[in-house]
């Protein structure tokens, strides 16, 4: 069977089975499903949605931005605004919001761009807290630590398994783009870019353009994310653009594999599905959780999509992640 | 290899590269210091120098990687001091460094695909669709990518990534990346540095190659039998400043490059 066949029987079941999981827990869980559904099946998209949009920065344009959660607030505030002070619909909730994040990422990006790697990280960071002192201080717009309520499920998505299936969609759009932009001639771009940016300068690409594009992207995705949340949970807080999404999304892609879509995936999931499997152990639940990102730095620092990798490989032939070099690769100088 | 592009016929064409007054300083070090020269289209020239003469420094200067503190740079007619490393390249300006970079996470057919996309001038907005046009421009490029494998002999690893590559390997991958784009001019930064023989031997050839088919080729290299054997006209750079500039002959004659290279009757008394 052909790599391609494979890859498209591997996308087809997965997407049947995500397509079937209402069904699923509803049948498998039945006292349990809507818990389910809600806190894993939900839970989970909506972080790989999120984390997805983020990688394109921090693993494809090797740009590691703190403000990323700004843009998720962004989304959030403006459906949250629109949705409860006009009675927008949640499409244009969603134009407008992915309007003003792109908007005030071009600016950000305009800004910070020509700063180095670690000073980029620190003026995001600045960002990500303005972003949380406005959203506390304007009380007109934001309600401040009050937080914005009441606000309404996305019209015919009112239930959870219409809010699965919109969030499953937003998931799909965010993948497709994803794809588009991390393979062809802008995935190269910007793997040049994040290896050697000097070198891809030689070869008459401006990595300004390719690290705006992916970071701009990014935030318009997570605004989009950000828009579904607050109509999903029906509350807004300063908090949904505080610096702790900003841990959460670092983690999931270093857990999963940063810059690899399976590896962000599967991190987004394992990010979901650990903290609330060790709920059950209560107090012991942060040390679990914190047991487990101790053992992946440790013995997997290529994250699980390097585990995944490394035993591909066996069968299928060399692999690198980020070109870090496998075991039993032929990396050796033969000059 | 293809055919040579058409050249201008306009006189400041014929000077591929022209450098005036040029001055580059590192905090207290004068690196390069009022350095003027000029390459005509279709020449050879070999920069020499010991070390920390200033030649990379230059090098950078005409490619953007720097910016010159004082003078300027005219490659084909056009003053280029200032623009940015990107903006260079895309007149056809090819530059292999002194260290071997290449991007490791590609392939090494992905790399010599990324080395020409930007010059072939589909917009931003295509790519990201994916457009056929777009994808008819990667055949294309697919097509050239294999004869500079070719030449290289690296056809049988396309599908290898960057990083498994020997270093030798890497070398050529990196001159192969710049053949892709069929420049103009080609700027070589100790190409020979760190291989072993059998490459030098094999870079050698392909830079004749490429200067055959009417390319400018500047190269700097401390191999003085390879630069003796394939540069007609040598410049000579110490301490930033240039002290010859002539026929390899009457260079390797000269008096102020044999002081610069062993010292002077002077500094060997002292």
């Amino acid at each position: 069977m052909s790599a391609t066949i494979l890859r498209l029987w591997w996308i087809g079941a997965v997407a049947a089975v995500l397509l079937a999981l209402p069904a699923i827990v509803r049948v498998g869980a039945p006292g349990m499903s809507n818990y389910l559904l809600n806190n894993y099946g939900i839970g989970s998209l909506v972080w790989v949605a999120f984390a997805l949009s983020y990688d394109l920065s921090v693993g494809h344009a090797g740009t590691v931005t703190l403000a990323h959660p700004a843009f998720f607030g962004i989304g959030a505030y403006t459906a949250a605004v629109l949705s409860t002070g006009t009675h927008a619909p949640f499409l244009a909730a969603v134009v407008v919001a992915v309007v003003l994040a792109g908007a005030a990422a071009l600016v950000v990006g305009a800004l910070f761009f020509r700063l180095s790697d670690v000073f980029f990280a620190i003026g995001t960071l600045g960002v990500a807290f303005m972003a949380n002192i406005v959203a506390v201080n304007w009380q007109s717009v934001t309600k401040g630590a009050l937080c914005i309520t009441q606000i309404p499920h996305p019209q015919g998505a009112a239930d959870l398994t219409g809010r699965y299936y919109l969030i499953l969609a937003i998931a799909a759009v965010t993948a497709l783009v994803y794809v588009a932009l991390t393979r062809g001639r802008v995935g190269r771009a910007l793997a040049a870019v994040r290896g050697d940016e000097g070198l891809a300068q030689t070869f008459g690409a401006n990595p300004f353009v390719y690290k705006m594009l992916a970071f701009v992207t990014g935030a318009m995705l997570a605004a989009l994310v950000g828009v579904f949340q607050a109509h999903h949970i029906s509350v807004v807080c300063p908090d949904t653009l505080g610096t702790f999404y900003t841990l959460n999304l670092l983690i999931i892609v270093f857990l999963g594999g940063v810059g690899t879509m399976r590896g962000v995936v599967l991190g987004a999931v394992l990010f979901t599905i650990i903290p609330e499997l060790a709920r059950f152990a209560q107090v012991l639940a942060q040390l679990v959780y914190g047991v487990v990102l101790l053992v992946v730095v440790l013995y997997a620092p290529d994250g699980v999509e390097g585990v995944l990798q490394r035993a591909l490989h066996r069968r299928r032939g060399p692999v690198s992640i980020w070109g870090r070099e496998t075991a039993g690769d032929p990396a050796e100088p033969k000059t | 290899m293809n055919a040579a592009p058409a050249r201008r016929a306009s006189s400041s064409a014929d000077i591929a590269l022209d450098i005036r007054g040029l001055s580059k300083r590192f905090l207290g070090v004068q690196a390069v210091g009022g350095v003027d020269l000029r390459v005509r289209s279709g020449e050879l020239v070999g920069l020499i120098g010991p070390n920390g003469s200033g030649k990379t420094t230059l090098m950078n200067c005409i490619t953007g990687i720097m910016r010159a503190d004082r003078g300027e740079v005219l490659i084909k007619g056009l003053r280029t001091s200032g623009w940015p490393a990107y903006r260079i390249a895309r007149l056809r300006v090819g530059r292999i460094f002194q260290v071997v970079r290449v991007i490791p996470t590609l392939t090494v057919e992905d790399n010599l695909l990324f080395a020409v996309q930007d010059l072939q001038g589909d917009p931003l907005w295509a790519r990201v669709l994916h457009l056929p046009a777009t994808r008819r421009l990667d055949a294309e490029a697919r097509g050239r990518a294999e004869e500079c494998l070719s030449l290289v002999g690296l056809q049988d690893r396309r599908r290898q990534p960057a990083w498994s590559l020997s270093y030798g390997q890497r070398k050529l991958l990196a001159f192969a990346s710049t053949l892709m784009a069929d420049p103009d001019l080609l700027l070589l930064d100790e190409p020979m540095a760190a291989v072993n023989p059998a490459v030098i031997e094999h870079l050698a050839r392909l830079i004749r190659t490429f200067h055959a088919a009417g390319r400018t080729v500047v190269i700097i290299e401390h191999n003085m039998k390879v630069i003796f054997d394939l540069c007609p006209r040598l410049v000579v750079l110490d301490r930033g400043a240039k002290i010859a500039d002539g026929p390899a002959e009457d260079v390797r004659r000269d008096r102020a490059v044999i002081d610069a290279y062993f010292g002077t009757q002077r500094d060997a008394r002292s």
